[in-house]
């Protein structure tokens, strides 16, 4: 059974905006993204650490597994074409995700997140 | 899926191609063609409901500059080679990165990537075509120049010129983007440059200020069109609103969809609503939550009752609606009181406050969850058209749920008022890797459009194997003015064939 609703989506009191500093932004295809972390973060994390699809930091999959599976998009998941990231950089991807430790799930800060969205495996 | 062997275009032998391959590589490097079957994988990823095969391209050409796009079109014109260009590519639901058909060459403009200029102050962008969604808020937000963005459902991996020039829509004030496009840089398929509006007169700064310049005004024929490569576009963005509060209105009986409609209308008409009201019904929003199979294991759609009670146990109604209020907090107060009389008397249940960051500046891709929904990568986008009249969304929807249920499908609805027009969103999703269920989803697709047509619902949009089908729906005439300017501008016909139904 799957937690959240659209009450859970509801967010406490009203939002005023506010703008943080954040790292400087890099141009996001191939041979410009700055690193590893970039292109996770901008690129993977929307699906891969969202609830959407496997989180595939510290998961042990193979270089060669990573690069075919972003370059043919297997299911529902987009291609991505050697425009948007060259196979060096999937390479170095792969790298930093075996480098990762493996994320502890923590459904209470996610669901505050993305209410409804979130998933229990 | 298995790389297919090369793909020639109609009519091109292979000595050909091959002088082609071999002038195209002169004008943008030997490493931006692309023409081995497993380099052209990621360009023949569809989801709708097609076999790939029949789009598959021939090549893929990454141009990087506006002389290496003309030096293509050149080439092309001398090899009478077909050429689809594309911006991110993505194109989610209506063929993503595949040509009209196949055996043309892809121009991957992905390379194409500088945000050119951001005016904080006019609240103005210029941009190439390869920038992202997320790019464009990345740049905004390390400045920190208070502009918003508005993206549509792929969010941070598509980008503004390829959504805009689909005429796509997001989910702020800004959320019709053609509307917000001001401005544009085309090479023409003969290799000229034109800039379009003010950006034709030299010295002039209004290029992305004002849209119109002088005499017709050229932008909106290069939309859902193939009369020109758009190399550069102008965007309005939304100077980001002291606060905001997006609201949920939930309706307790799937009979009360007209009676949403015709509450919203006219407080958007009347500028208190200012972004689109979008509706989901209860089986749209369980795919954030579920898989398909965890509420029924059978043939066929999932039974209303089991949508019903799954919706129940996490507050979803069988219709929710959400829009956002913009401004100081103080206008905000006074609006939300207008809203939420407004809609309560009309039997709605309003909350505030809402998450739902697409209407707020906040990239995500929540609509990535459909295709969780039954798995293997099927989806296709119908978008019928009608006025924004709660009769008209009352016969969409029974259209929609009839044709659905008969042929097997759950009934995933996003109706979505916008101004004066409804445009009711159904996505159709289906397992992609199963052949006969992709063979059902493209004939309920087909009836669905059909039957929308047939009741003067027209889409608006559609992927690339129903492109001619839908051009004849829209008659002869607007046909034949499509063939005209298309002859006028694109005599050999290299952009695009096929593109919105248009031939020379």
């Amino acid at each position: 059974m799957r937690r959240g609703g659209a009450r859970a989506r509801l967010v406490s009191g009203l939002i005023v905006l506010a703008l943080c500093p954040f790292a400087p932004a890099h141009a996001q295809a191939a041979g410009e993204w700055s690193g590893s972390e970039q292109l996770w973060s901008r690129t993977c994390s929307y699906c891969h650490n969202d609830g959407l699809a496997a989180d595939l930091r510290g998961a042990g999959v193979a270089r060669a597994a990573i690069i075919g599976a972003a370059r043919l998009g297997p299911g529902g998941m987009p291609p991505f074409a050697p425009s948007v990231v060259s196979d060096a950089e999937l390479g170095a991807l792969a790298q930093w995700l075996a480098a990762q430790k493996k994320p502890v799930s923590d459904e209470r800060t996610r669901r505050s997140r993305h209410g409804a969205r979130q998933r229990q495996r | 899926m298995r790389p297919a062997r090369m793909v020639l275009p109609a009519g091109v032998s292979s000595a050909v191609f091959a002088r082609a391959l071999s002038e195209l590589r002169r004008v943008v490097g030997a490493q931006s063609v692309l023409a081995e079957p497993e380099e052209l994988a990621p360009y023949r990823k569809i989801l709708i409901p097609a076999a790939a095969d029949e789009y598959a391209p021939s090549a893929a050409v990454l141009a990087a500059t506006v002389e290496q796009v003309q030096g293509v079109l050149a080439v092309c014109n001398r090899f009478k080679v077909p050429i689809w260009p594309i911006s991110t590519g993505r194109n989610f639901g209506y063929g993503s990165a595949a040509p009209a058909t196949r055996g043309q060459v892809i121009l991957d403009l992905k390379r194409m990537d500088q945000i050119l200029n951001v005016d904080p102050e006019l609240g103005t962008a210029l941009v190439e075509p390869g920038v992202t969604y997320a790019q464009l808020h990345d740049y905004l937000r390390d400045r920190s120049i208070p502009l918003w963005i508005d993206f549509p459902g792929g969010g941070p991996l598509v980008g503004p010129v390829g959504n805009t020039l689909e005429r796509g829509m997001g989910s702020t004030p800004y959320a019709d983007h053609f509307a917000h496009a001001c401005g544009m840089e085309v090479v023409l398929a003969d290799g000229r440059v034109l800039r379009t509006g003010m950006g034709s007169l030299p010295g002039s700064d209004a290029w992305q200020a004002y849209r119109y310049g002088y005499g017709p005004y050229l932008d909106g024929v290069f939309t859902q069109s193939s009369y020109g490569v758009v190399t550069k576009l102008g965007l309005w963005l939304m100077p980001a609103p002291a606060a905001y509060r997006t609201v949920l209105v939930q309706y307790p009986e799937e009979r009360d969809l007209g009676r949403a409609i015709e509450t919203a209308r006219p407080l958007v008409l009347g500028g208190t609503i200012r972004n689109p009201c979008r509706l989901r019904n209860a089986t749209l929003m369980l795919t954030a939550l579920y898989r398909r199979t965890d509420l029924y294991q059978g043939e066929g759609p999932v039974p209303q009752s089991a949508i019903l009670e799954a919706a129940r146990d996490h507050g979803i109604a069988p219709w929710n609606l959400t829009f956002s209020l913009y401004g100081t907090l103080e206008q905000i107060a006074p609006n939300l009181d207008i809203v939420t009389r407004a809609f309560a008397s009309s039997g709605g249940q309003v909350t505030a406050d809402y998450h739902d960051g697409a209407q707020a500046n906040q990239l995500e891709l929540d609509a990535f969850s459909l295709l969780n929904w039954v798995g293997g990568g099927g989806l296709v986008w119908l978008s019928p058209i009608s006025a924004a009249r709660g009769v008209d969304a009352l016969r969409q929807d029974a259209i929609a749920r009839s044709i659905l249920f008969r042929r097997g499908f759950d009934y995933l609805a996003a109706p979505t008022l916008s101004g004066r027009s409804l445009n009711y969103l159904v996505p159709l999703v289906f397992d992609h890797g199963d052949a006969q269920a992709l063979e059902r989803a493209r004939m309920c697709f087909l009836e669905l459009l059909q039957a929308f047509a047939d009741n003067g619902f027209g889409l608006d949009r559609v992927g690339i194997d129903f492109m001619g089908h839908l051009a004849r729906r829209y008659g002869e005439v607007n046909r034949d003015v499509n063939r005209a300017v298309k002859r006028a501008l694109d005599p050999n016909g290299i952009l695009a064939p096929g593109k919105s139904g248009i031939r020379t």
